[in-house]
């Protein structure tokens, strides 16, 4: 099953009573964190707070909350499954020379795939259903969760942030938490490593004093949630992946102030700048390691129009002491792991990431130990 | 070293544990089991010193492994952040930003360092050792 926007796996998640609608009123101050974190541990349902206080949009939460769940919004059934998109992955990072006529064959179905994979760029598009610009735009309609009692301000969470670095035709995609500032205004808390902020610091070096255009999008189909954050190789661009799992290609539509693009079937769009020496302390949040961030700066993103799909529904999370959503999809994304590090370290049995060591800081890997200090090599 | 090089995110594990193969790598009884019977501590663990990550740990706002390995308890500093959820969380003490907060991590780090006798930034467990 492949879906083709966020609407279509909400219906299909509810259809598998996956997902529950919440129809008495909730708060997005804590309650949500509050509700989402308990259905969590239970191994609960994708969750549909349709009634939430403060705000005329519904909140999805608790979306990828069941490893089962990242498996359907990878186009597959189950979660073992995943691994066969970690062997897709492998042989994109590095394709092995086909064998003779026949391998080579054989091995075209998997090139032809790639190939038609781009992402295709539509010229009208439902995110821009309604479209808000300048003083119409105004965050305070968006039931942005505050996620835990320590945290300074409501957080945008589940934002898939859109950039191009100054010498790049791929476009970027990464999740970086933002805080509200005020009606037009977030903090883009990217960190210095990461591929917007790396886009940003560029785009500084070759424009210094110019404003550096940012999109976010809000609500994307979940194949391109998902591609969002697994590690897919840089030769390859997220939209491009993210249409190989979904099995077509990804659909997307021209911001209206720059050349950037995003999902068409996003639920809500933020298009602005980031201004030259616009920065501002973040902070602090919990995070997902289970203690509150340090407050630090970072730039901030003004946002000049809002666009977004008629009745939209505002998709958002929480992070903490695992397990939480984050958790979750480390989860599944181990077993898109395994065949990558299979294929480089033949001698792997099993590699894990053990969420309690928030996903990444802890690895336990079996394997078939062959000489005396083999498993140093490893 | 392979599963640190290989792919960028794996650059954050700052304990890999490497077991044989007969263990469930995902079953925490499996794997204490495996540890306590089958590792030599001194012979068996790998310290890699001096990783360039370790800048962006600190860097990142997750601050400060140091406390959190080994049984170094938490030091209660003046600003310690309040907890996220469940009131029974330990949490390294560092708030604040730049040198400070960088000050007091690596303050702790000789503390830890000291405790151990060894010195690393990041600590590796192979366990090579069933019989053979």
């Amino acid at each position: 099953m492949k879906y083709h926007d966020l609407r279509d796996f909400i219906a299909a998640l509810e259809a598998r009573g996956e997902l529950k609608r919440v129809s008495v009123e909730v708060d997005p101050y804590l309650e949500i964190t509050e509700i989402c974190d308990r259905t969590l541990r239970a191994g609960g349902p994708a969750l549909l707070f349709e009634n939430v206080k403060g705000s005329r949009m519904p909140v999805l939460g608790n979306l990828f909350g069941t490893p089962q769940r990242v498996a359907f919004g990878m186009g597959e059934e189950s979660v073992e499954a995943l691994r066969e998109v970690g062997k897709l992955l492998a042989f994109l990072k590095e394709p092995d020379p086909p064998k003779g006529l026949r391998d080579a064959w054989d091995k075209l179905p998997i090139f032809k795939q790639v190939m038609s994979m781009g992402p295709k760029t539509r010229r009208s598009a439902p995110c821009q259903e309604v479209v808000l610009e300048g003083d119409a735009v105004d965050l305070d309609q968006l039931p942005i969760q505050h996620c835990w009692p320590g945290d300074v301000a409501p957080l945008v969470t589940w934002a898939l942030v859109v950039t191009k670095g100054p010498h790049k035709t791929r476009q970027n995609l990464g999740i970086y938490r933002q805080q509200k500032l005020g009606r037009n205004r977030l903090i883009m808390r990217w960190l210095s490593h990461r591929g917007g902020a790396l886009d940003f610091k560029e785009w500084q070096a070759a424009h210094p004093g110019e404003p550096f255009p940012v999109a976010v999008a809000l609500g994307a189909d979940p194949a391109t949630i998902l591609g969002a954050v697994t590690p897919v190789p840089d030769t390859l661009s997220e939209y491009a992946f993210a249409g190989l799992l979904r099995g077509s290609r990804t659909e997307l539509v021209k911001c209206g102030h720059a050349d950037l693009e995003v999902p068409a079937s996003s639920e809500i769009v933020l298009e602005g700048y980031i201004y030259p020496d616009d920065m501002a302390p973040e902070g602090p949040y919990g995070d997902h390691t289970g203690y509150y961030n340090e407050v630090e700066q970072f730039p901030v993103f003004t946002v000049e129009r809002l666009t977004h799909r008629r009745d939209p529904i505002y998709h958002s999370t929480y992070t903490g002491r695992p397990p939480d959503e984050p958790a979750i999809l480390g989860l599944a994304l181990n077993e898109v792991f395994v065949p990558i590090l299979r294929k480089q370290f033949p001698e792997i049995v099993d590699f894990y990431l053990p969420p309690e060591g928030c996903s990444y800081r802890m690895a336990v890997v079996t394997m078939k130990k062959q000489y005396p200090g083999h498993a140093k090599r490893v | 070293m392979g599963v640190w090089s290989f792919l960028r995110q794996f650059m954050y594990t700052k304990f890999v544990i490497v077991l044989d193969d007969d263990v469930d790598a995902r079953n925490w009884e499996d794997v204490i089991w495996a540890i306590t019977t089958r590792m030599d501590p001194a012979r068996d663990t790998v310290m890699v010193e001096n990783t360039p990550i370790d800048y962006l740990d600190f860097a990142s706002p997750t601050a400060g492994w140091g406390p959190r390995w080994g049984s170094t308890p938490p030091t209660s500093g003046p600003a310690r952040p309040p907890r996220v959820g469940r009131a029974d969380r330990h949490g390294p003490g560092s708030q604040g930003t730049g040198r400070g907060a960088l000050g007091r991590v690596r303050h702790r780090y000789r503390a830890t360092r000291g405790a151990l006798g060894q010195g690393a930034r990041r600590l590796r467990l192979r366990f090579d050792t069933r019989a053979g």
